[in-house]
C-alpha cells in the first residue's frame, strides 16, 4: 500500500474524530476544516516515522497540537488546560437535552447560511446542510460545475468571515 | 512541556478522545477529503520535479515558485508598456497624416458662409438681369432672359464646386 492509499484509509476511518475534536477545541467549525486538512497533510508527511504503534492516538494528537496553536496565534489568552478546557466545554452546554453535539452545530449552520444573500445561501445550504457535493448541485440547478464550485468558495469565506465575526463579538 | 506550550498530555488526550467520541461526533464538509487528497497529490507532483526529500530541494523549489512569479510580472508590465506606446504611436500618426486646419474656424462656419455667399450671388444675378431685361425690347430680353439663365446657372455651379471642395 503506498502513501496516498495509507492516507485514504486514514481519512475515511479517522476524519470524523478528528474534525470533532478541532472543533471541539476551537469551536469554529471551518477553522475545524483548516485544521482537519493540515492535521492529515502533517501525517501524510510523517508517515513514513511513524512508528505505527496508536494511529489513532498519533492523529488525535497532532489535531489537538494543531487546534491549540491556532487557538494562540488567534490570540485567544486561555490556553486550555485539563480543568480549564472540560469545564468550559461543559458551560457551554446549557442542559442534557442539547448534548447533542452534531445537532447543535448543523443548526447554526443553517442559521448562518440563511444570512448570505442569494444565491449563496442556497449553495451554502446544499453544501453544509444538505451534504451534497458540487456535482450533484450543478445537476440539481442546472449550472456548470466550476461556477458552482466558485460559489461554494464564496460561500464558505462568507461563512468564515460571519463566524469570526461572532467570535470576536 | 504541558506548562511551557499549554499542549495535552498522554491521558488529556485520551480523556478528549472519550468525550468527543462519547459525547457525539461532528460531520466534517463532505468535499473535505477529496480537497485533502487534492493537496497531497499537488504536494506530490510539486516534489517529483525536485530532488527528493531534502531541505535544498525545497528551497529550491520555493524560490523557483518566486522566479516564476517574478517573470511572469515581468511579462505583464512589458505587455502593458508596449500596448501604451502603440496607441501613443497611433494618436501620433493620426495626427500627421490626416490633414487638420488649425486656423481655428470650424468647418461648419466654412459651409454657411459658402451658402451665404452663393445665396446673395444669385441674389444680385438676379436683381441685374431683372434691370437689364427692362431696358431691352422683347425679343433681345427673351435672348438675354436666356443668355443669363445661362450664365447664372454656370456661376452657381462653380460655386457649389467650391464649397463641395472645401467641406471633403
Amino acid at each position: 500500500m503506498n502513501k496516498e492509499e495509507q492516507l485514504s484509509e486514514m481519512i475515511d476511518t479517522y476524519q470524523n474524530l478528528v474534525f470533532s475534536i478541532c472543533y471541539k477545541v476551537t469551536a469554529d467549525y471551518f477553522a475545524a476544516e483548516d485544521l482537519t486538512q493540515e492535521a492529515f497533510l502533517a501525517a501524510y508527511k510523517n508517515l513514513d516515522s511513524f512508528e505505527g504503534t496508536n494511529e489513532k492516538a498519533w492523529l488525535c494528537r497532532i489535531a489537538t497540537n494543531k487546534s491549540i496553536d491556532y487557538l494562540r496565534s488567534a490570540g485567544r489568552r486561555v490556553v486550555p488546560t485539563e480543568d480549564i478546557f472540560f469545564e468550559q466545554q461543559s458551560e457551554t452546554r446549557s442542559s442534557p437535552e442539547e448534548m447533542c453535539l452534531e445537532k447543535e452545530v448543523r443548526e447554526r449552520l443553517l442559521e448562518y447560511c440563511s444570512k448570505l444573500k442569494s444565491p449563496y445561501d442556497e449553495i451554502a445550504k446544499a453544501v453544509y446542510y444538505d451534504e451534497m457535493k458540487a456535482e450533484e448541485i450543478a445537476r440539481r440547478r442546472n449550472e456548470n460545475i466550476k461556477t458552482v464550485q466558485t460559489q461554494i468558495y464564496r460561500a464558505r469565506d462568507m461563512l468564515r468571515k460571519l463566524y469570526g465575526k461572532e467570535r470576536s463579538a | 512541556m504541558k506548562e511551557e506550550y499549554g499542549y495535552l498530555d498522554d491521558k488529556e488526550l485520551q480523556d478528549l478522545i472519550a468525550q468527543v467520541e462519547n459525547g457525539g461526533m461532528v460531520m466534517p464538509p463532505v468535499y473535505l477529503k477529496d480537497q485533502i487528497m487534492g493537496e497531497v497529490l499537488k504536494a506530490a507532483s510539486e516534489s517529483e520535479k525536485t530532488a527528493p526529500g531534502n531541505v535544498q530541494s525545497e528551497n529550491n523549489t520555493i524560490f523557483s515558485n518566486l522566479e516564476k512569479r517574478k517573470n511572469a510580472a515581468k511579462m505583464q508590465f512589458l505587455t502593458y508598456s508596449l500596448k501604451i506606446l502603440a496607441a501613443a504611436a497611433m494618436a501620433v500618426f493620426c495626427l500627421t497624416a490626416v490633414p487638420m486646419d488649425f486656423s481655428g474656424t470650424p468647418a461648419i462656419w466654412k459651409g454657411n458662409n459658402m451658402e451665404q455667399r452663393i445665396n446673395r450671388d444669385m441674389e444680385r444675378y438676379e436683381e441685374e438681369s431683372k434691370k437689364l431685361l427692362d431696358e431691352k425690347p422683347l425679343d433681345m430680353k427673351n435672348e438675354y432672359k436666356d443668355n443669363l439663365k445661362e450664365l447664372i446657372s454656370d456661376k452657381s455651379e462653380e460655386l457649389i464646386h467650391i464649397w463641395s471642395d472645401l467641406t471633403n
